[in-house]
């Protein structure tokens, strides 16, 4: 029982992380040290590389744009969706130009984006709320999006998701 | 050099920006030439790699102390390398390189890797053979590879 325990998980293990020549399964890749998905990696023809990181809860997802260049990290871009049934729709979106990449500016801004994009809808609605609700909303939406995909509560249905953003 | 890993190093170590690298055979690593500040610092990447991953270190020299700013682990898909894990310190957050904790560290952020491509594909795999897996695989990256 043993072995055969030993056989399958060096198969997934193969699978996962093969050996050079051989591909990788296609599975999103869960990065538990940025808490965030890592998707459509692809390097330049200069060598410089790209990807998207993916952070989501049940209201929100985040998209950062990471460029990778010689000894720097960058941070190019952080897009917002809102949910509309099944389907993601962009609400904030914002570009950098040279900007290093460092995780509490991508927290405080994604919180900015999210609390800028609630006042909006608000507004148009001809409601209101007090700056400070507005913040404490915000933040716990985007303290919603840190949780470990490794932590036996998250909720795996909601990766269902990535599919829809490597399409975009 | 093991000429299966020649080829895996010419065709596929990645994100070097057309850095040349430096084989350092006493530690069995490879840097990156690097960059130096205006301040002085030099900044370089260390890589290792097996035929199964390469690990870089960001590695940050001033006059005094050297800082690890980052760990990147790949993996290999095919012939191309995809980054499965990174990490950033820096800031109030520094840290000073130790390549033994570096290690360390490395195989944590790869068991991570490993246990959350398990939970994606439905698999329960124990914790004790994902650390002893990791280990074994970052250890591999460690062995001399020159003759």
């Amino acid at each position: 029982m043993a072995n055969l325990t030993k056989a399958i998980n060096k198969n997934l293990f193969d699978s996962i992380l093969p050996t050079f020549g051989n591909p990788r399964v296609h599975i999103p890749v869960w990065d538990e040290g940025q808490k965030m998905f890592l998707c459509e990696e692809y390097e330049s023809a200069n060598g410089h590389r790209y990807y998207k990181g993916v952070r989501f809860c049940d209201r929100i997802v985040v998209v950062e744009k990471v460029g990778l260049y010689h000894n720097w990290t960058y941070i190019d871009g952080i897009e917002v969706y809102a949910f509309n049934g099944t389907r993601l729709e962009l609400v904030q979106k914002k570009d950098y130009e040279k900007e290093f990449r460092n995780e509490s500016f991508i927290r405080k801004e994604s919180e900015t984006m999210v609390c800028n994009y609630i006042e909006g809808v608000l507004k148009a609605q001809k409601s209101s709320m007090t700056q400070a609700e507005l913040e404490e909303k915000a933040k716990a939406i985007i303290d919603g999006c840190y949780k470990s995909f490794l932590d036996v509560d998250f909720n795996t249905r909601l990766t269902q998701i990535l599919p829809q953003i490597e399409q975009k | 050099m093991d000429t299966s890993l020649v080829l895996v190093a010419a065709k596929a170590l990645p994100a070097l920006s057309g850095s040349s690298l430096i084989y350092s055979p006493e530690k069995n690593v490879y840097h990156t030439l690097g960059y130096t500040s205006a301040a002085g610092n030099t900044y370089y990447r260390a890589i290792r790699f097996s035929d199964r991953l390469a690990v870089y270190y960001d590695i940050g020299e001033g006059s005094v102390r050297t800082f690890l700013n980052g760990i990147t682990l790949f993996a290999w898909n095919g012939q191309k390398a995809n980054i499965i894990a990174q990490k950033f310190w820096g800031g109030c957050n520094w840290r000073d390189f130790n390549e033994r904790s570096a290690k360390e560290e490395s195989i944590l952020m790869l068991k991570d890797y490993l246990a959350g491509q398990a939970k994606a594909m439905g698999s329960m795999v124990a914790e004790s053979q994902l650390l002893d897996f990791s280990r074994s695989m970052i250890e591999a990256t460690h062995q001399k590879r020159l003759a």
